[in-house]
């Protein structure tokens, strides 16, 4: 029989056509945790209904819950309902579910992992999902080897020649190196590097990957984009609410290995990377896995990093408690819910430009943005009056809300006299593009089913952010407490401090 | 709200646009396009309409010139809305009467945004040669639908000889979905495809554009038949050992079977003409599927596209263009006269931008950097 191997239908010029993912079926490892129902779910109908998976794709939930498999869609489609982004249709629900199956069993039963296997090679006789499958590990890290080795033993993670495996885990990638290295272990033995997805919902933000089109594929902004222009970079991280119920995960963890070891330091490797050869995964890790080892701590670091915790206060026009009172947490703990960290990149681009980093809980509003502030003009023909109100040139990258970016610059005020005073310059990026930004999961679980990983962490890069963050954790965990800042402010006075000592203060995002 | 000027300019017109603009507080712009609709009085408001749901997602000036030929005085009246419910954007409907009916361009040159792209939109009746008209000069693409003239498949054919980079039409936006679903069905593995047949409503040109698709990708000879509709209701590709189906008779969910394996079922909505126009203003960039496409309509369906292939140039029957209607036939058409072959050459030297089957701009300059 002459199988035809290249698909004529398909042409790169042929732009209107979408990329739409193979036959697969996708296997959902904690189904009914938060994540799975307010993103995952109805990210995958989200997919669906813009026709970007194939009437093959099928999805298995698995958790230790007595659901047949109607109940697992009718629970599917409660949470699609809820939260998916575009409108809900029937025909699209009804296709989606008619592949949609659930195994019963905790994640150390044999049998439910037989049962797996069984239901998964049925779906590639009916469904015709070919023998492609992907994982999503969305479970406790501490599930990890019990899960992966079942998925060894029972013949899961084998594939055969044209049918692959994937395995997508989620943050957090370890605690530490130590533990870093030894959940890679596990993850590696059983699956090939360039089959295992590391999930940052980040990078998989519009603005971020933005962030090098307008690094890379723009004139006016890359010959700035060093210690001659820029005299600093700040990354900031910011969430008005609290813990809420995270506290058995929270405590103990800490905002530093929460946010700054996996988000803010690929921000700052994304912001700082030398310009890859070409848009291809090895080629941007290459870049990312040079700036980590380039990056310079600081000598003292009790000078140069802070963390603190927030106190009880009032945000946004509420009384809310502090981080001590919070449920779950012992009046004791030193977990860190506000950390602030200058790093260094020695190399000839960076060398003598401080980045801060800083992230925190019930800080003033929610913002994620990467700042870059330009040194001020080396002369100005004005008199000092004239250019008392001009601050620093500043090109801000709004990750979230309004993603976007903003230009700061100084424009002479209307009137007789000349008086110059900072005015912004605003690139709204939801409005100005015909498609509504899809939600970072439905682009990443797409690149997964695709098997296209530009934007997901390689495990040496997740070693090389812990070597990274190893020494100031370990720093603060022999010297004193976390600073006590009020909830609803931007973190403690130390964190200006930090930055007045080098004669800078934060941008208030 | 709408502000009203009778008897009024363009830069009138410019200056209301600045006052609702500062009245609303809003200073900076942030649109990326022109989009002008040039309509009449009967399909302007649903072809706003659809616009200003594209301007949802495309911040744009909306520019609708109604033109309202007759006997009298030239004179402009113009209708400004700027944000509001109308959407982010800016909207200016236009009448034009008398003898300025005739000047579109005039009216429409001062008021593009400046360096941004100019997109213009013809409902229904659109001209002849997109790119030869006074308002299509202007633009980066040009948007017509065969499927709202008198006769589509003659207007069709029309656009083979007329086409120029950036002209695009809503029929062949139609067929999207179903060129996707169809790319999707061969993904997978399939025997060697001998041969397409696409049904369709009568006189649909979306199921002939899809043939004709078919046609140029597969290098089979591709049909149309006549169905009850709506719209595109299957496509069957034939192979040697049985058939790969892709059938919608509802207008919304498709099957696509195999004779010798699963059935599966594909939601294929029909889609609304608003989804039509946000799916042309996604890419700007001429559509180069799109010109191979017409280029393969012109040469003929149900052709056994390898003799064709293996002639020196791209041959078009004139047959086919005298009688353009006959293309939806089911039974193979265009039966060439090498009689008549010497005369087309002629005809497309004369004028390069005739044939769509000319080397694109891209090959073109290819071309001049190799010298």
């Amino acid at each position: 029989m002459a199988v035809q191997q290249t698909n004529p239908l398909r042409d790169l010029n042929d732009r209107r056509l979408p990329r739409v993912a193979g036959p697969c079926a996708l296997v959902l490892f904690g189904v009914t945790g938060d994540l799975s129902r307010k993103k995952l779910l109805p990210a995958i109908y989200d997919l669906a209904n813009r026709g970007l998976l194939p009437p093959t794709f099928a999805l298995v939930g698995f958790a230790r819950r007595d659901w047949a498999d109607q109940d697992f869609a009718q629970i599917a489609e409660e949470s699609v309902r809820a939260h998916c982004r575009t409108p809900f249709h029937e025909d699209v629900w009804e296709q989606l579910s008619s592949g949609m199956r659930f195994v019963a069993g905790s994640f150390d039963s044999d049998e439910a992992f037989i049962e797996l296997a069984h239901v998964l090679s049925d779906l590639d006789r009916v469904r015709g999902t070919n023998g492609n499958h992907a994982f999503y590990l969305s479970i406790p890290p501490g599930f990890f080897p019990t899960v992966i080795d079942k998925l060894r033993t029972s013949g899961l993670s084998a594939n055969d020649a044209g049918s692959w495996r994937r395995v997508i885990v989620e943050k957090p990638f370890g605690h530490d190196l130590k533990s870093a290295q030894e959940l890679n272990k596990i993850v590696d033995d059983v699956f090939p590097p360039g089959s295992v997805f590391r999930i940052d919902h980040y990078l998989g933000k519009e603005t971020v990957q933005n962030l090098l089109a307008v690094r890379f594929a723009n004139t006016m902004f890359e010959p700035i984009w060093n210690n001659k222009y820029v005299d600093h970079v700040e990354i900031t991280m910011a969430e008005d609410i609290g813990i809420g119920s995270r506290a058995g995960y929270y405590d103990g963890i800490g905002a530093a290995r929460d946010v700054i070891q996996n988000h803010l330091l690929q921000l700052l490797a994304l912001t700082a990377m030398e310009e890859p050869v070409s848009f291809n995964a090895e080629q941007i890790r290459l870049e990312k896995e040079k700036v980590f080892s380039a990056i310079k701590l600081p000598t003292d670091l009790s000078r140069h990093t802070v963390r603190g915790q927030y106190s009880a206060g009032w945000q946004g026009g509420e009384p809310v408690k502090g981080f001590l009172e919070e449920d779950g947490i012992p009046k004791t703990s030193k977990t860190d819910t506000f950390a602030a960290i200058k790093l260094e990149i020695d190399s000839r681009r960076w060398a003598g430009v401080p980045f801060y980093l800083r992230t925190g809980k019930r800080l003033g509003r929610r913002v994620t943005e990467i700042a870059v502030v330009f040194k001020r003009a080396p002369h100005l023909p004005f008199s000092a009056t004239d250019t008392e109100e001009l601050g620093s040139n500043a090109l801000v990258i709004r990750v979230q809300p309004d993603e976007g970016i903003t230009i700061k610059f100084g424009s002479k005020v209307p009137g007789t006299q000349m008086e110059v005073r900072d005015v912004t310059m605003d690139f709204a990026y939801g409005d100005s593009f015909t498609e509504s930004s899809p939600e970072a999961y439905e682009r990443l679980i797409l690149d997964v089913l695709l098997g296209e990983p530009p934007l997901f962490p390689r495990h040496r890069e997740v070693e090389m952010s812990w070597e990274i963050l190893d020494p100031i954790l370990n720093h603060w965990a022999t010297h004193g407490r976390p600073d006590t800042y009020e909830a609803g402010t931007w973190g403690p006075p130390e964190a200006d401090e930090m930055l007045a000592r080098d004669g800078r203060e934060w941008r208030r995002p | 709200m709408s502000m009203l000027l009778e008897g009024t300019n363009a830069s009138a017109v410019n200056a209301a646009i600045s006052v609702e603009r500062h009245r609303l507080g809003a200073t900076s712009t942030g649109m990326v396009l022109t989009f002008v609709i040039v309509t009449d009085e009967l399909s302007q408001s649903e072809a706003t309409r659809a616009a200003t749901f594209a301007a949802n997602q495309h911040p744009c000036r909306i520019i609708v010139v109604i033109p309202r030929p007759g006997r009298g005085k030239p004179q402009l009246d113009a209708e400004v809305w700027v944000g509001d419910r109308e959407g982010p954007g800016e909207t200016v409907k236009l009448r034009l009467k008398g003898p300025l009916a005739r000047q579109q361009a005039s009216v429409v040159l001062p008021l593009l945004l400046p360096d941004t792209p100019v997109v213009v939109w013809w409902p229904a009746d659109a001209p002849a040669v997109p790119a030869d008209d006074q308002v299509g000069r202007m633009a980066n693409r040009r948007i017509t639908d065969a499927s709202t003239a008198r006769r589509p498949l003659a207007d069709l054919t029309g656009r083979t000889t007329s086409y120029h980079p950036g002209d695009t039409d809503l029929a062949w936006t139609r067929t999207t979905p179903w060129r996707s679903v169809l790319a999707t069905a061969l993904d997978e593995p399939h025997e060697q495809i001998i041969a397409a047949t696409v049904s369709g409503e009568r006189n649909n040109p979306s199921a002939t554009l899809l043939a004709a698709w078919l046609q140029a990708r597969l290098k089979v000879p591709a049909v149309v038949k006549n169905s009850r509709g709506p719209g595109i209701t299957g496509v069957v590709l034939k192979t040697k050992n049985g058939d790969i189906g892709l059938s919608r008779h509802d207008g919304r969910l498709a099957e696509l079977t195999r004779t010798h394996g699963l059935s599966r079922k594909a939601p294929l909505p029909r889609r609304e003409l608003r989804e039509l126009v946000s799916e042309e203003l996604r890419r700007l960039d001429a559509d180069e599927i799109y010109a191979e496409t017409l280029a393969e309509l012109a040469k003929g369906l149900g052709e056994p596209a390898r003799k064709s292939r293996s002639a020196k140039a791209p041959v078009r029957s004139s047959k086919v263009a005298a009688t353009p209607a006959s293309t939806a036939g089911a039974k193979p058409i265009a039966k060439r006269s090498p009689a008549t072959r010497p005369a087309r050459r002629k005809v497309a030297a004369k004028d390069p931008s005739a044939s769509p089957a000319q080397p694109t701009t891209a090959t073109k300059a290819k071309r001049k950097a190799s010298k």
